[in-house]
């Protein structure tokens, strides 16, 4: 199934965005044609995280010896060691699926079937909540979630056997006006709800 | 002699450097680790140095060499390598820096005889971008010295040393005479026949968390100790923060889980 792992608010221009999902550490960019690229958070010459690497908006350099590797097929264009050598076609990072949708950046370790968040009538620019972390299972944090009293649509992202992010949104996006109090109320509620969930972990 | 920590007896059975002998007050009881292993060290009033496993107070072998205490859990060899060089009178020497860094011991040694990321983690100083490239150079084991041998290494460096005032292209040359130690040469911008020599020596903890000791072996006649220091505290402290985002922290014993390239093969 399809997780939230990143909201679009946290991929600005020219940002990296360090996220991890059910174990596995992922460095999401987006490159300046608006591309969300989702890939295996290491490069694949000495395994430094490329979520601390430089988006330049057309590829991903990596901070240590400056391998770049390309938007989309995550090819690696140039080892900077061998300048007049082409990198072998087989150095191409690993590329996990990914679809923008709800504000949300949606992933998953193999691509599933059907379209994020299916089943649920969720308007396309809902107002976005901010991810909270939680130290607890995701089983036991999708339980509590469930059994809550909100009217905010709620997804559980695995991020590694101990710890998850609640990612939410409010559909449809109340006026202006009200945004922030919406924005406190529901960061309120969920504050409350974690420090349940990590008393309990 | 058997013990629980290090099941390696390749490694368990070397000389490994816990602290520089300066950086040791007298009297003053200091702890570390080594191999997983707690262990206490001292020196008395009278400069003598004793170290001793933590759990059980026995006492371990100890070594004093190239300003360093040296100590070993297992059977020590009589001695460790040579640095002919230290014994030079008019070089500045000391230790820069004892660094801790959650990473490796093997990746902190890759991570010494790398040219090629000079241009990017030490922009301005060992390298520059426009200068990446890694020339094609010669690497040798000696079974004689029980040492690898990386010869004819150039790159062109902005800052090479304290000592340097411009850009220059500078032969280097990398010794390994032990799994966690390695010594480089480079020419001295003072002395076209000599060589300025500086040492990572590194004290594996635990598996994936070390402290790095790094020894100074100059010619520079002008820098004061503190400069020369804060230069090699700069250039180490670049390189901290990219081996604590390796990524698995271990070095894989497979080479085809990493991409190594020709500029790779020391």
């Amino acid at each position: 199934m399809w997780y939230p792992i990143a909201a679009s608010h946290d991929l600005p221009f020219r940002h990296v965005y360090h996220a991890k999902l059910l174990d596995q550490e992922l460095a999401v960019w987006r490159a300046d044609d608006g591309f969300v690229n989702i890939w295996q958070n290491r490069c694949l010459h000495r395994g430094v995280r490329l979520s601390i690497g430089i988006n330049d908006g057309q590829e991903l350099k990596c901070q240590y010896h400056g391998w770049r590797y390309a938007n989309r097929t995550a090819g690696c264009t140039y080892i900077p060691a061998h300048p007049d050598r082409a990198p072998a076609r087989t150095i191409t990072n690993r590329i996990f699926p990914c679809v923008e949708r709800y504000g949300l950046i949606w992933s998953a370790l193999e691509t599933p079937q059907g379209e994020p968040a299916a089943g649920l009538s969720l308007d396309e620019t809902p107002l976005v909540l901010r991810g909270i972390a939680v130290r607890a299972p995701a089983a036991r944090v999708t339980e509590l979630v469930g059994s809550a009293d909100m009217s905010a649509t709620l997804f559980v992202q695995p991020a590694d056997s101990g710890s998850c992010i609640i990612r939410g949104l409010i559909s449809p996006a109340p006026d202006a006006a009200k945004r922030l109090e919406t924005l406190r109320y529901y960061n309120d509620m969920l504050s409350a709800l974690r420090d349940t969930a990590e008393r309990q972990a | 002699m058997t013990h629980a920590s290090c099941s390696d007896p390749v490694i368990a059975n070397l000389w490994h450097p816990i602290a520089a002998r300066a950086d040791i007050g007298a009297g003053q009881l200091c702890q570390t680790t080594l191999l997983d292993e707690p262990i206490a060290f001292m020196i008395n009033a009278t400069g003598q140095a004793t170290v001793w496993r933590s759990a059980t107070e026995a006492p371990l072998p100890i070594l004093e060499r190239y300003g360093y205490v040296w100590t070993c859990l297992g059977e020590p060899p009589p001695d460790i390598f040579a640095i002919p060089e230290y014994a030079e009178p008019d070089r500045r020497r000391f230790n820069a820096a004892s660094m801790g860094v959650h990473v490796s011991a093997p990746r902190a040694v890759e991570n010494f005889l790398d040219m090629s990321h000079f241009p990017y983690v030490h922009s301005g100083i060992l390298g520059d971008e426009s200068h990446t490239e890694v020339k094609e150079y010669d690497v040798e084991t000696s079974i004689e010295r029980d040492e690898i041998l990386a010869t004819r290494c150039r790159f062109f460096q902005p800052k090479p040393s304290t000592a340097a005032d411009h850009g220059v292209e500078v032969d280097y040359i990398y010794r390994v005479p032990h799994p966690y130690c390695a010594v480089l040469y480079k020419s001295s911008v003072l002395d076209e026949a000599r060589q300025d020599v500086i040492g990572i020596f590194v004290q594996p903890m635990t598996q994936e968390r070390i402290r790095a000791h790094m020894l100074i072996c100059v010619l520079d006649d002008r820098s004061s100790d503190a400069t020369i220091k804060q230069f090699q505290q700069l250039v180490f402290g670049q390189d901290k923060p990219i081996l604590e985002n390796q990524l698995p922290k271990r070095l894989p014993l497979d080479p085809k889980a990493e991409s190594p390239v020709r500029a790779d093969k020391v």
